[in-house]
């Protein structure tokens, strides 16, 4: 089972990092994309409701109640 | 050589990566389109700004002690249009900045299983950062986005610019984040 202080499998430009830390480095990247994403769809869609793309409602460890 | 604060430097140091990305984008933008809205009337860079600046020194005052929504906190007044000069700009952005910082330089590891409340919510500490480096990442995005749009073709890539992936590969420099301007 791989853990967030293990080694990458591979060099990433040299760069060997834990997994965890890449982990991390890419959801950054994703949400920096993701900011300019959702900026774009609202210029050309004339829509400027956000996403809730930051939504702090993932974090919740409960189990889904389904009703 | 492990320290008591390998993780929260590489967080720290994560920050630091967008920071210094929208200090590069922001520096190429004339002073007059700071307050310029987007395409289809979208958030002016100085809005972003503003918004930014007010979300992370509302969360990381007091980060372990204090709710991270302040009641002196008016987030909706963040996103009203303004028009500002550099000087402004760039006075707001370091309030922000420096609020979050300030708080990552007192934490060891240990503290990222912390508890802290947004908004009444308790959080792990570690769940807080990574959701509050997705918030300024996203938005991060947005104002390198939005300069480029501003500066048009006078705009000078901050990563690899088109074409150039073969050329970086080969030199691969970007690949540790930079050393914070602020």
């Amino acid at each position: 089972m791989p853990t967030a202080s293990m080694e990458w499998t591979a060099l990433l430009g040299g760069i060997r990092p834990a997994t965890g830390l890449f982990l991390m480095h890419l959801t950054a990247h994703l949400s920096f994309h993701f900011g300019q994403a959702g900026y774009l769809r609202r210029a050309l869609t004339a829509d400027g409701r956000a996403s809730g793309a930051i939504s702090m409602e993932s974090l919740d460890v409960r189990p889904i109640q389904l009703t | 050589m492990l320290t008591d604060r390998v993780l929260v430097a590489a967080i720290e140091a994560e920050y630091g990566r967008y920071q210094v990305l929208a200090d590069k984008a922001l520096e190429q933008v004339p002073e007059d389109l700071l307050s310029v809205s987007g395409p289809a009337n979208g958030n002016s860079l100085a809005v972003i700004c503003w918004h930014l600046s007010g979300n992370l020194a509302s969360r990381f005052t007091d980060f372990l002690e204090s709710d991270g929504e302040k009641p002196s906190r008016n987030r909706d007044e963040e996103f009203a249009a303004r028009t500002v000069s550099r000087e402004e700009f760039d006075a707001k952005f370091r309030i922000g900045w420096m609020a979050l910082f300030d708080a990552l330089a007192g934490l060891q590891d240990a503290d990222l299983m912390r508890t802290v409340r947004i908004r009444g919510n308790e959080l792990a500490v570690h769940e807080a950062l990574f959701r509050s480096l997705s918030h300024v990442s996203y938005h991060v995005g947005q104002i390198v986005y939005l300069s480029h749009v501003l500066c048009a073709d006078d705009w000078n890539y901050l990563t690899i610019p088109p074409g150039g992936s073969a050329a970086y590969n080969a030199n691969p420099t970007n690949e540790k984040p930079p050393a914070r301007t602020i």
